[in-house]
């Protein structure tokens, strides 16, 4: 039998191409021929030389894919991944038993990864709920909210009744129009313990243009919208569940609010963000015939959702050409006004914008810093394995075997470093939410869900394959030769060049992080600088509301508060005791425009612009210690019967009678109206909106005095100064109001400092994560820096040694190996002070008072990182000078 | 400093350069060559046929080598394999590497002392 056949027989397919095929089968056929002539030459016998033969014929058959391999680079697909997958796993194996092999070096990479892939992921979920996701209603990209424009520029400007109405007629661009109160508290009554609701108003087309489907019951009809309708009302879920108990009957249910009895219609499901998620309760907004002629109150909030196909500036145009409309008619309110239609989710997220925007960029540098930090420590790693990888490819590993084997390292590791980055991202979340400040909205909407976990599972295989690549492309290139022969790589090698270009990066991006960290946290600090005008330690802040059917003329008011007073003044502890419309934190959002007797002014009314108001009882300086300036505080003889009295601060002082002394000028809000108020006294400025607000210009009117036509004035903030713990006082404080009136609910009850660490709480919240954040860069850029001159001085030990043992001084040798690490760290500092200049813009809505640019903030972030560099590039350099030359030498 | 080396990528390290010395000398058909490493190495190194032809081909694959069929007279036709130019470099690259691995081995271990 030939030797073909017998190949033929036993390999009938190798390759799959039968030309190929049939070659080889020739060649294998010729070998054995020789093969056998050989044998028999070397005096075996035919029969024995064939059969021994056969069985290598037969071992080559069996082992017939790999000579299909050898032989044919296109392998059939299946194969291919089969071999593939063979070798992923010898690959996975190996990288596996490497990274074991280092803990140091794992334990790094894998913590950089985790730290920053948490940190990414953890913002990016936060930033994805409140400024990407899409509001929770159905087709949310058609909601707006319709704000008027002030002549004054204020471009949110609340709406009034007259133009929501005449919009509701002529507006032609939306689907639906609706308008909201300002939430309020009322209230609550009849079941049991007197308490406050939040109440928001809306009409029913409000609901029609969310699109809410309510969780029970029924929302708002048109019906509900008459005035003089039944009086219904729709409670939130959260009220719903924590304050009624989830009855199962609350549908019918009654619900006592401000002595008006309500029949609750429905349950609003607790995703709701319009009114707000806070709101316990919402009850029609009706608008009557009279609310028609209002345009010069702005108290409503208007949402629309626009017809299919509209888009926002076709609506805005069409609306400023409905105002033009109204305009025309109402020449003396509306001249000058405008409108403008913003997406609602824009409008919702307006405030917390910048700051989210600034933490994502921050965690965006974190990450590069991270990259930075990987590819460093993998190329002082890879120059560690230079000789390997170099052997591995003389002795024919392909190239192509070894870039996948480094690959895989990376990507074992970055899987690794991304489990628990996604596992740190849930725990951070959390954090994140219970740290929140309150008034970051949608936060309820926070989770990670599966996009985040995609985000992030990306962002892991990006920086893996970034700084598995350049490693694996750089060993793979490596010349052996040198290495064997005990040579080293000096910082002229092109890796060292890449590492000392990586350290600069490093730095220069921890600069922008640190600048931004000192800037805010300087302005933080300057901001705790700023005296309130007042001394709000130890000083109990009470917010009442008496119903107005209970309580429904001045009289009753002045009568209740100084007896809630006086009861309060008696309690032990109690130092002195006041109360003020203005609520603590908020500021007064009561402005009121006044004639100077004598000094008429230039505008048409002959006033002066609107300025704040409070409404005080007597002893409110003394209590607050804000200091009377020029003439008298208010006495307990400032009453109703007494002179008309009023009491400026210095900043409207500064304003209207800056040379000569206001005492006994006169003002009056309404002259021939209301009566002329003589000023008595001039106070110190306060900020009561909170540190980083100006002091407004403010008028003070005794409580006791206020006119008839302001019986709707009927709330007051308690302050209570105690001479210890002001929370020893509450209880007392709950007694006195029970006594006088047991069914008037408590409002917010707070320390004055509390009640202003809560308006700063944004602003902590982003100093302290961005603080956090740079931290963290800084520390990554110093295990850089420290790694990378680790690595630098264990290769060029031998070269220390020798030049030590030569009788080089040792701070030449160390300013020869630190020297180019520090002008690479000093080259980042420059990079990233422009960096950080040109991203400090970003900033600036976060800032009080300083410039983004701070001379002084960015000089000492320079310097900080500077001298962690040389601190991080002294440590590894002393520790080779510590070793006795000889020592070097021999192991070097 | 540990070179995790398998027998594998030892052997197939060691195999190319003896297959690119021999056919560096003079182009040689298969058999020819495993015939070679066998004499030349006293019997020490032998190629079966299921590994030699592997390897041929792989490295013909690389453009190490070139395959050509050649009819002698009155023989039948036979591959040859010669060596190409980029097998030249990588010849000579690995007569280095292996004079520096042996020097280290008898540095380290005493091969000839």
């Amino acid at each position: 039998m030939d030797w073909r056949e017998r190949v033929a027989a036993r390999v009938p397919r190798i390759t799959g191409d039968a030309a190929r095929d049939a070659e080889i089968r020739d060649e294998l056929a010729q070998h054995c021929a020789d093969r056998v002539a050989e044998l028999c030459r070397r005096g075996l016998a035919s029969d024995a030389a064939t059969a021994r033969v056969l069985a290598e014929l037969d071992e080559t058959a069996r082992r017939a894919d790999r000579l299909a391999q050898a032989a044919a680079p296109s392998l059939g697909a299946a194969r291919r991944r089969v071999a593939l997958l063979a070798g992923l796993r010898g690959d996975l194996r190996h990288a596996v038993r490497l990274l074991r092999r280092s803990p140091g070096f794992t334990l790094g990479a894998g913590l950089t990864l985790a730290l920053s892939i948490g940190a990414v992921t953890a913002i990016f979920t936060v930033v994805q709920a409140v400024l990407l996701r899409p509001l929770p209603y159905p087709d949310p990209g058609r909601l707006v909210a319709v704000w008027e424009q002030s002549p004054q520029g204020i471009t949110r400007n609340p709406v009034s009744s007259g133009n929501y109405l005449d919009w509701l007629d002529r507006a032609s661009a939306f689907d639906a129009l609706g308008a909201l109160g300002s939430p309020a508290f009322r209230a609550w009554t009849g079941d049991g313990r007197a308490r406050r609701a939040r109440v928001s108003s809306m009409t029913a087309s409000a609901f029609t243009a969310l699109g809410v489907t309510p969780l029970r019951g029924r929302l708002f009809g048109t019906a509900d919208d008459e005035v003089g309708g039944p009086p219904v009302a729709v409670v939130g879920e959260d009220f719903w569940r924590g304050a009624l108990a989830s009855d199962p009957d609350v549908i019918g249910r009654a619900l006592v609010l401000d002595d008006v009895r309500f029949e609750v219609i429905g349950v609003l499901p607790r995703a709701t963000v319009v009114p707000s998620s806070d709101v316990d309760v919402v009850v029609p907004l009706r608008l009557g015939p009279d609310d028609r002629e209002q345009r010069r109150s702005h108290n409503f909030n208007v949402i629309g959702r626009l017809k299919a196909g509209v888009t926002l500036e076709a609506a805005s145009d069409a609306m400023r050409g409905v105002v033009a409309g109204i305009t025309a008619e109402h020449p003396q309110d509306m001249t000058g006004w405008s409108a403008a239609v913003v997406p609602l989710r824009d409008d919702i997220v307006r405030n917390v914008r910048p700051m989210l925007a600034v933490l994502l960029g921050v965690v965006v540098v974190v990450l590069l810093v991270a990259c930075a930090n990987l590819a460093t420590l993998q190329l002082a790693r890879a120059g560690a394995r230079t000789a390997e990888m170099g052997l591995r490819t003389a002795i024919g590993a392909g190239r192509g075997r070894l870039f996948a084997q480094l690959l895989v390292e990376s990507l074992l590791l970055a899987a690794v470093g991304g489990a628990a980055g996604i596992g740190l991202a849930v725990v951070l979340v959390r954090g994140l939410l219970a740290l929140a400040p309150a008034d970051i909205p949608l936060l309820d909407l926070v989770t990670v869900d599966w996009r985040i976990a995609a985000v992030s599972a990306v962002l892991t295989t990006v920086s893996a394959v970034l700084v598995g690549l350049l490693p694996a492309l750089h060993a793979s290139r490596v010349d052996l030769r040198p290495l064997l022969h005990g040579g080293s790589a000096g910082g002229s090698h092109p890796r060292g060049r890449a590492r000392l270009m990586l350290v600069g990066v490093q730095v220069a991006l921890a600069l922008v992080l640190l600048a931004a960290a000192g800037l805010l946290a300087r302005s933080f600090w300057r901001l705790n600088q700023v005296d309130f005008g007042y001394d709000p330690r130890n000083v109990l802040s009470v917010e009442l509301d008496l119903p107005g059917a209970r309580y429904p003329d001045n009289d009753s008011h002045v009568r209740f508060y100084r007896d809630l007073l006086d009861r309060v003044r008696r309690l032990p502890g109690v130092v002195a005791a006041a109360g003020s419309t203005v609520r603590t934190g908020e500021g007064t959002l009561m402005t009121f425009s006044f004639a100077i007797e004598g000094r008429p002014s230039g505008t048409p009314t002959g006033r002066e612009a609107p300025e704040p108001l409070q409404a005080v009882t007597p002893t409110y300086f003394e209590t607050m210690r804000i200091p009377v300036l020029e003439g008298r505080g208010f006495l307990e003889t400032d009453r109703e019967t007494g002179e008309p009295v009023v009491i400026i601060n210095q900043a409207l002082r500064r304003l209207h009678w800056p040379d000569a002394s206001p005492i006994g000028q006169r003002l009056s809000f309404r002259p021939g109206q209301t009566p002329w108020l003589t000023i008595v006294g001039v106070v110190g400025d306060t900020h009561d909106e909170g540190r980083d607000q100006p002091s407004p210009p403010t008028v003070y009117v005794p409580f006791a005095q206020k006119p008839p036509s302001w019986s709707w004035m009927t709330w007051q903030t308690l302050v209570v100064r105690t001479e210890g713990d002001p929370a020893a006082v509450v209880r007392g404080v709950e007694a006195a109001v029970g006594a006088l009136d047991a069914d008037l609910p408590l409002g917010a009850v707070r320390t004055v400092e509390a009640a202003f660490a809560e308006r700063t709480a944004r602003r902590r919240f982003a100093t302290g994560l961005v603080a956090g954040f740079a931290l963290l860069a800084l520390l990554l850029g110093a295990v850089g820096i420290y790694g990378v001159l680790a690595c630098n001085v264990a290769e060029r030990r031998r070269e220390i040694g020798i030049r030590l043992a030569l009788g080089a001084r040792p701070r030449q040798v160390a300013t020869a190996v630190v020297r180019p690490v520090l002008i690479a760290s000093a080259t980042g500092v420059a990079a990233g002070l422009v960096a950080a200049v040109l991203a400090g813009r970003y900033l600036d809505a976060l800032l009080f008072e300083l410039q983004p640019s701070d001379p002084a903030t960015l000089g000492a972030t320079a310097a900080l990182l500077f001298s962690v560099s040389c601190l991080a590039a002294w440590m590894p350099v002393r520790r080779a000078l510590g070793l006795a030359p000889t020592r070097t030498l021999r192991e070097g | 400093m540990t070179w995790p080396l398998t027998d594998r990528e030892l052997k197939r390290g060691s195999a190319t350069l003896l297959v690119l010395a021999l056919v560096d000398e003079t182009p040689r058909h298969g058999y020819e060559i495993g015939k070679l490493i066998e004499t030349r190495s006293g019997g020490t190194i032998s190629f079966q046929m299921a590994s030699l032809y592997p390897l041929l081909y792989r490295l013909e694959r690389r453009g190490w080598i070139l395959g050509e069929w050649r009819e002698a007279k009155g023989e039948r036709r036979r591959r040859f394999y010669r060596i190409t130019p980029a097998g030249r470099t990588v010849l000579a690259d690995q007569r280095g590497v292996w004079q520096s691995f042996v020097r280290a081995l008898d540095q380290v271990a005493g091969l000839k002392g």
